[in-house]
């Protein structure tokens, strides 16, 4: 068994004193951002990015693997207690959850949603070393025209996942092509875009935009936000435990919602978000007693609560096998690959294997310690609720611009990030999402690089893309993706119940 | 709301305009051989298919309905007030002094300015506290950055009043 010995090799890295400290770190700055409202793991991630260069890069992927989890555990404290989504993953946590806390029954949606966390966890860590691996032998075969096949694949199915209109979204991948170009041509050596400043020239930083884009934009976002003062339910240690009943119901949603998240988690788009509506439906449909959702069944809690952790381990999976990130999320882990000068790919588990085998172990010890933390800290990180808004976000604010200046001490980049800045708040505002943008902007180059060689190899002709085998069922799935809602909506011209539900 | 719509279009059509101009700079080379400027007069023109998608039926809605005056134009009567809020402006505006005075003026001087003026347009307690506030965790940043962690920030003359008396 090649993979244990492997994954052993993992984790006497990760138990390595400095890297349990960055586990343990991660997890808790996760569980902080995941508690807090307004601040989610993706802005945490892309402010913290420019710090990372500071560490080794095994432990920076380790801190980011713990933030990621950890404020999926730190995001249903709230949700449960006291009816705050602390960020998106965890808004069907509320529904029944705060409904159960209302009856008394806090503290068994608490372990309940830590236990699903865990097993969930684990489970989609299982998933993510086997298809990681897999895939990435699959992935050697690949050339370029399957190279660029995946990202429209990726951008096609990220715009029709993101929600909203598909041509807005649509709008936002060009714009964030579009930005990819600026800078040194990579095949040419030509200066494109650059408006004559030579520091343009290495292109756009991916972190100014980043830290802008979420970070930023997030921040002037929740000014806007009214603080909502929820009333704390308190919680007693004997509480904690559920009923053997309430066992009995978990069961079955933490396994469906584990298998659900995970393979949701491969897809492209919020993917935590998504899996946690998917399971909540299957759930629903499922249960004997369906009367009893949205009034405090124990399952939907339990389901959501273990799809989001799962969709994490799935999240990975794209980027450690193909190093194409497919969420937001792992568009900022791959920023920080990046900075250490790690390009991921289907090679990197094979020329660094101690990176990717210490942070899957990493994963398995964060998931544990966050199981062990969280519900006797359950009554600090409330407690952090109170600390004002107002005192936090100026702080955020000055620690994102010390960040992203000490990278390369570049007022320039302080622009962007401002400029950044602006851009993620106006664009939400008009309902136009940031997503689809930052990845364009990441993968753009790579596709473009892509395109080119495949056209030079095709003698110029482009339907060889689609006569490929592989690279033309990729393709087709894509135009597939995009068509088939339209031939949908024109068929039926009227929104169906269950997408209004949802 | 309309209105917004129709002023964004204009600008993602506008880019997309600026965009294939500053691309036809670039060679286009040939579908064998792209060149660098192949990709970007493609982009450009996607992008302004798509805001024109976008634009079309925003325009064509907006005069279905028969709403007073030319759709399009003028920008006072947004539903809703403006785009960015007062405070977020006022946020906005601040960050822009902080880069501009940043390397003139130090790390010092700007991060306690840029805090105290955040910490006043959040209304954070009062302008004591805020103060406070603001002075104690720049003091706390700079030793975090400067002292520990190495980073070169910018040294203004707060800096070298403070660290040329000691």
């Amino acid at each position: 068994m090649d993979v244990i010995s492997q994954l052993l090799h993992g984790f006497s890295l990760a138990l390595s004193p400095v890297n349990l400290l960055y586990a343990l770190a991660g997890a808790f700055v996760g569980t902080l951002v995941g508690v807090l409202p307004g601040l989610g793991p993706l802005g945490a991630m892309a402010i913290l990015l420019s710090y990372t260069l500071g560490l080794e890069v095994t432990q920076a992927m380790i801190l980011f693997a713990g933030i990621y989890y950890g404020a999926m555990y730190g995001g249903s404290t709230t949700s449960i207690l006291l009816n705050i989504p602390g960020e998106s993953a965890s808004v069907v946590t509320c529904i029944d959850g705060f409904q159960m806390a209302r009856k008394g029954r806090a503290g068994a949606a608490l372990t309940v949603a830590a236990v699903s966390s865990f097993i969930a966890g684990t489970l989609s860590i299982i998933g993510l070393m086997f298809m990681a691996s897999a895939l990435a032998e699959t992935a050697l075969k690949f050339g370029p025209p399957e190279y660029f096949a995946i990202g429209v694949l990726g951008l096609i199915v990220l715009s029709s996942l993101t929600g909203g209109s598909i041509l807005k979204s649509a709008m936002m991948v060009v714009a964030g092509l579009m930005v990819a170009t600026v800078g040194t041509d990579i095949i040419s050596g030509k200066m494109r875009f650059t408006f004559g400043l030579t520091q343009l020239g290495q292109g756009i930083e991916f972190l100014p935009v980043a830290m802008g884009l979420f970070g930023i934009a997030e921040v002037l976002s929740s000014l806007e936000e009214t603080a909502t003062e929820g009333s704390l339910i308190k919680v007693k240690w004997r509480d904690l435990l559920p009923t053997r009943e309430e066992w009995r119901r978990s069961w079955g949603a933490i396994f469906r919602g584990s298998f659900i998240g995970f393979f949701v988690g491969l897809l492209p788009g919020p993917s935590p978000v998504i899996s946690t509506f998917a399971s909540y439906s299957a759930e629903k449909r499922l249960s004997k007693h369906p009367e009893e959702f949205g009034k405090g069944a124990i399952e939907a809690v339990a389901g959501p609560e273990a799809a989001n952790n799962a969709a994490v381990g799935g999240a990975y999976v794209p980027l450690m096998a193909l190093g194409i990130p497919f969420t937001p999320a792992m568009a900022v882990v791959l920023g920080a690959l990046m900075l250490h000068g790690v390009t991921p790919g289907p090679l990197m588990m094979q020329t660094k294997p101690d990176l990717f085998w210490a942070v899957v172990a990493s994963m398995y010890i964060g998931n544990f310690m966050l199981l062990v933390l969280n519900l006797p800290l359950v009554g600090m990180f409330t407690s952090i609720l109170k600390t004002p808004k107002n005192l936090l976000l100026p702080l955020i604010v000055i620690i994102s611009l010390v960040g992203v200046y000490s990278v390369n001490s570049s007022v320039l980049d302080l622009w962007v990030l401002i400029i950044f800045g602006i851009l993620g708040f106006v664009f939400r505002k008009l309902g136009f999402e940031v997503a689809p943008m930052v990845l364009a902007l990441v993968i753009g180059p790579m596709m473009e690089t892509a395109f080119r060689q495949s056209m030079m190899v095709f003698k110029g002709d482009p339907t060889k893309f689609f006569t490929r085998p592989l690279s033309g069922t990729l393709l087709a799935v894509g135009i597939l993706v995009l068509v088939f809602p339209m031939i949908r909506r024109l068929l039926a011209r009227k929104p169906s119940s269950v997408e209004r539900t949802l | 709301m309309r209105k917004r719509e129709i002023i964004s279009a204009l600008v993602f059509l506008a880019a997309g305009g600026i965009y294939i101009a500053g691309s036809s700079r670039l060679s286009f080379g040939t579908a064998e051989q792209p060149g660098p400027g192949f990709i970007p007069t493609i982009l450009g023109l996607v992008m302004i298919v798509l805001s024109a998608l976008y634009l079309v039926p925003q325009i064509l809605r907006g005069t279905a309905r028969g709403n007073a005056g030319s759709a399009g134009s003028g920008k006072q009567e947004g539903s809703g007030g403006s785009i960015i809020p007062r405070k977020s402006l006022a946020i906005l505006v601040g960050l822009a002094l902080f880069v501009l005075a940043f390397k003139p003026l130090g790390f010092l001087l700007t991060s306690i300015s840029l805090l105290f003026a955040m910490f006043r347009i959040t209304e954070y307690r009062n302008w004591a506290w805020s103060l406070g506030v603001a002075v104690i965790s720049t003091a706390i940043s700079y030793l975090l950055f400067v002292t520990w962690l190495k980073v070169p920030l910018p040294d203004g003359f707060l800096e070298s009043l403070l660290f040329g008396v000691l």
